[in-house]
């Protein structure tokens, strides 16, 4: 129509070929990658912990009692015998799905009432503070121990009362960021040329969210898998004889420090990388799912 | 430039009458009492005709965005009436106004924050089909996006790539694709070239005069660099203090400015001649402007007004009529003085 009377500006600069999320982790985030593949590692492991473990759960050697890590036993014994390796590949299991689910269901629930609150605003987002400003005023622990003495110990409850405890504070960081996406010029523009408030929220919030949600997705992986330890440390977690890290580094782990270190070592060094694997890892995708930071990153933030 | 007399009223766009946009203040944590209003658009009146661009000019805070969100009805004003196409459009809401939307656009004026860094050209530019129930997949969609790269001068592989990798005047082209893509009638461009480079302001501003040539389209154009005003509009109104002070067809609000507030905003433009410039009697304008919560009385500009008499501090004045479409809020201003 008008090609004619109107200067084309810019080129089209050859872009490189497109490449697959996981090659640009690989490439542009190896830390990313790192934590991503030791993350796989353990989930798989969990996974398939009966298979891989080599000896069973409970299967006790009274001759072969707090042996150091050898090729028979690769982070040895306790002292019943048992092998520390497939305790732990076996926690594993334990700790992933507890981190795991309480983390969806945080998210889930951060997003649900986050953007409640933060997009529809006055009244609504009146009531869901308050309830969330009362919620927050009982510490976590005390929370937990509360309410876990009351329904009793086991994997559902704790999943369901730890995502509800991460859900509800992180709800608070989601309606911040609703806010100032709602507040943005294109959500603006969205609503000036007739937008309904379900395509604002699926085209202008949500995706504009992903960020923080990411970040606070993988925050509460760590944070679930370190509190259900913390609860089992304490006796309230997942009743015995399922191998928790926490239950091992609290029973046998404390009692026999000094005799057997890789006793606590080998759940407590898995517990550590486990959390740290997941936070790079989150890290690192937060950056590549932003388009903004497409070819730019190594230049910005951590690899 | 006199416009045919007979069809005048028939090709008439929008009609805004008295327009008054008032926030309260409110005070109070429990029970909230109004203590208060900031009147940030105060009893503004203007037409509009088809094809015409009309130039709202005025420093900061002065209303010209607010009266522009209002004709847009993204808030409803407090009273006054807005007539879109014969239409009182003052109070609309629901799917009525979903569908007013369709014919009225605006082009915002930070090309950096008003597209969604997280779609691509093409979804942006697609956006306003989609959300009057274009389906995504057609050939007609697609089409259509094609059409609007190549109007507003992109090239159509760009549509594949994000709002980050583009220049400024380039979103903002991609942002009048966008305006342009339901066919709109009105076009409310809000500051469209402020957060330009001069270089590529003229680039936007001839592309938008191009547009409006070859699709007829009609602009309400809000700025407040008096050149950009200047080339674009053909009738300017200048706004103070959420009033409408002076409106008057180009040549003649820049030839004879008959508000002072006028004279002394095209006063403060630089000659671009250092001789002239250094010689010639800039009139100054005195203080601030006043609070729009509290406004004084009479004429509003009358604190900083440099020929102030006593009327002008107890009796508002009314817009009358000079002639040639030239309106002006002022006490002292007479039809004779023109000449």
């Amino acid at each position: 129509m008008s090609e004619a009377t109107l200067p084309t500006i810019g080129t089209a600069s050859a872009r490189p070929a497109p490449k697959g999320l996981t090659g640009r982790l690989i490439q542009e985030k190896p830390l990313g990658a790192f934590g991503g593949a030791v993350f796989l590692l353990f989930l798989v492991c969990g996974l398939f912990a009966e298979l891989i473990a080599p000896y069973g759960l409970n299967e006790t050697n009274m001759a072969a009692r707090l042996l150091p890590p050898s090729a028979e036993h690769l982070f040895g014994t306790d002292h019943l015998g048992r092998d520390v390796l497939s305790r732990v590949l076996i926690g594993a299991q334990l700790s992933m799905i507890v981190g795991a689910c309480a983390a969806a269901l945080a998210t889930l629930v951060s997003i649900v009432l986050g953007v409640a609150s933060g997009y529809f605003g006055g009244r609504t987002d009146m009531l869901i503070q308050r309830f969330v400003d009362a919620w927050m005023i009982f510490p976590d622990l005390l929370l937990l121990i509360a309410v876990i003495s009351v329904v009793g110990p086991g994997m559902t409850e704790i999943v369901v009362v730890l995502g509800l405890l991460y859900g509800i504070a992180g709800s608070r960081i989601v309606r911040g960021a609703v806010i100032t996406i709602r507040e943005n010029a294109h959500t603006h523009a969205a609503r000036s040329m007739g937008a309904t408030a379900l395509h604002i929220l699926r085209r202008h919030v949500l995706p504009n969210i992903m960020p923080v949600v990411i970040v606070l997705f993988t925050t509460r992986v760590g944070a679930a898998i370190l509190t259900e330890a913390g609860l089992s440390f304490l006796g309230l977690g997942v009743p015995p004889p399922a191998p928790t890290w926490g239950g091992m580094l609290s029973g046998t782990g404390r009692t026999y420090m000094y005799l057997g270190p890789w006793l606590a070592l080998a759940p407590g060094l898995s517990l550590t990388l486990v959390v740290y694997a997941i936070n790079v890892y989150g890290d690192a995708l937060r950056d590549l799912l932003d388009p903004r930071m497409r070819g730019a990153s190594g230049l910005r933030g951590a690899r | 430039m006199a416009e045919p007399a007979t069809d005048s009223a028939a090709s008439e766009l929008l009609r805004v009458e008295d327009l008054c946009v008032h926030y309260p203040v409110t005070e109070g944590l429990v029970r909230q009492r109004e203590v208060g209003a900031v009147k940030a658009v105060d009893g503004v009146s203007f037409h509009l005709r088809r094809g015409e661009t009309l130039g709202l000019v005025g420093e900061s805070g002065c209303g010209k965005s607010t009266t522009a969100l209002a004709v847009l009805r993204m808030l409803t004003p407090t009273s006054g009436r807005i007539f879109f196409d014969g239409e009182d459009i003052t109070v609309l809401a629901g799917e009525p106004l979903r569908r007013l939307r369709r014919r009225m656009q605006m082009v915002y004026q930070d090309p950096f924050g008003s597209l969604n860094p997280r779609m691509r050209v093409r979804d942006l530019v697609g956006e306003p089909l989609i959300v009057h129930g274009a389906g995504r997949r057609s050939a007609e969609y697609r089409n259509r996006i094609n059409e609007l790269l190549d109007l507003v001068g992109l090239l159509r592989d760009m549509g594949e790539r994000y709002p980050h990798e583009f220049s400024g005047g380039q979103r903002q082209r991609i942002g009048i694709a966008r305006a342009l893509a339901l066919e709109p009638e009105l076009v409310i461009c809000d500051e469209p070239v402020s957060a330009l480079d001069v270089s590529i302001q003229a680039q936007v501003i001839n592309l938008l005069m191009d547009l409006q040539q070859e699709l007829g389209l009609t602009y309400l154009f809000i700025a407040h660099d008096l050149s950009v005003v200047r080339h674009i509009s053909d009738r300017v109104g200048v706004m103070y203090l959420g009033r409408l002070v002076e409106t008057a067809p180009k040549q003649t609000l820049f030839a004879k400015p008959r508000h002072p507030y006028t004279q002394i905003l095209l006063g403060a433009v630089p000659v671009p001649d250092p001789a002239v410039e250094s010689t010639r009697e800039q009139p100054m304008i005195l203080g601030e402007v006043p609070s729009p919560r509290n406004p004084p009385p009479g004429c509003a500009f009358h604190p900083r007004c440099p020929k102030a008499e006593d009327r002008c501090r107890e009796q508002r004045p009314r817009a009358q009529s000079m002639g040639q479409e030239a309106r002006v809020a002022c006490h002292l201003a007479t039809p004779q003085a023109r000449k």
